[in-house]
């Protein structure tokens, strides 16, 4: 039993016609930050696509590593949810697939620096007949109604692991 | 003038929110709380002050919108880049 993980940077996600993140990059002292900006009112989206290579069983963990762009207390949600295709198999039109019902974590911002790299993991249950070597899409947005969505500002998503189990 | 809309307050909290005057430590209700104590102060007792505040016979002579463009002004002068 292994676990298969996939690692998505902010370019690789695919931006919707209407609110997306906005793709950021900041200067940083030494380095460049590329990001996803969340915004903290309006609901904003990304995807991400990747082939379901080896998936066994179970949830799918969608790990989310973010800061904060001004805050520095309170906490974000975000909404992860999958849509599986299955070539070959599924008939089902990929240009009006629907997802699964969407599943959502929060996190608290831990304080002390105020753009401090956080992450936290989302458990995908809902997983719409996955299966291995399914075309999935990934659609990501942060939760800005959520109640426990309490932090103000940005939240900038520097990353995205999804892993899950080959058997 | 009566008080802004809860459309129209949350706009300017979304707004300060994109901004990099944002303040970090309040959870957004805080903020919101801020924008609506502010904007119910202004409207029973902060414009009447101001209004009051300018000598005649120059109070009858402007606008409303001339006396708020330099209201605006001094306090953009005064808060601004702090």
């Amino acid at each position: 039993m292994a676990t298969v993980a996939q690692h998505f940077s902010p370019g690789d996600a695919i931006l919707p016609a209407s609110n997306p993140a906005a793709p950021v990059q900041f200067a940083g002292t030494n380095f460049p930050i590329p990001g996803l900006a969340f915004d903290a009112s309006t609901q904003e989206t990304v995807f991400f696509r990747f082939p379901a290579l080896s998936y066994g069983s179970g949830n799918v963990n969608v790990e989310i590593q973010w800061y904060a762009d001004t805050g520095t207390a309170n906490g974000v949600t975000f909404g992860a949810s999958l849509a599986a295709i299955t070539p070959n198999t599924d008939s089902q039109d990929i240009e009006t697939k629907a997802f699964a019902t969407e599943n959502t974590a929060s996190d608290t911002h831990l304080g002390t620096t105020g753009q401090r790299l956080h992450s936290f993991t989302i458990a995908v249950s809902n997983l719409d007949s996955l299966a291995a070597g399914d075309d999935v899409t990934l659609r990501l947005r942060r939760v800005p109604a959520d109640g426990s969505d309490t932090m103000t500002g940005d939240c900038i998503v520097t990353g995205v692991n999804v892993t899950y189990s080959d058997t | 003038m009566a008080v802004l809309s809860n459309e129209e307050r949350a706009e300017i909290t979304a707004q300060a929110q994109r901004s990099h005057e944002c303040p970090g430590p309040l959870s957004k209700a805080q903020l919101r709380a801020v924008v609506d104590s502010m904007d119910t102060l202004w409207e029973t007792t902060g414009a009447a002050a101001v209004n009051a505040a300018i000598p005649l016979p120059q109070r009858n002579l402007l606008s409303v919108r001339e006396k708020y463009f330099l209201f605006q002004s001094m306090l953009d002068r005064k808060y601004k880049g702090l």
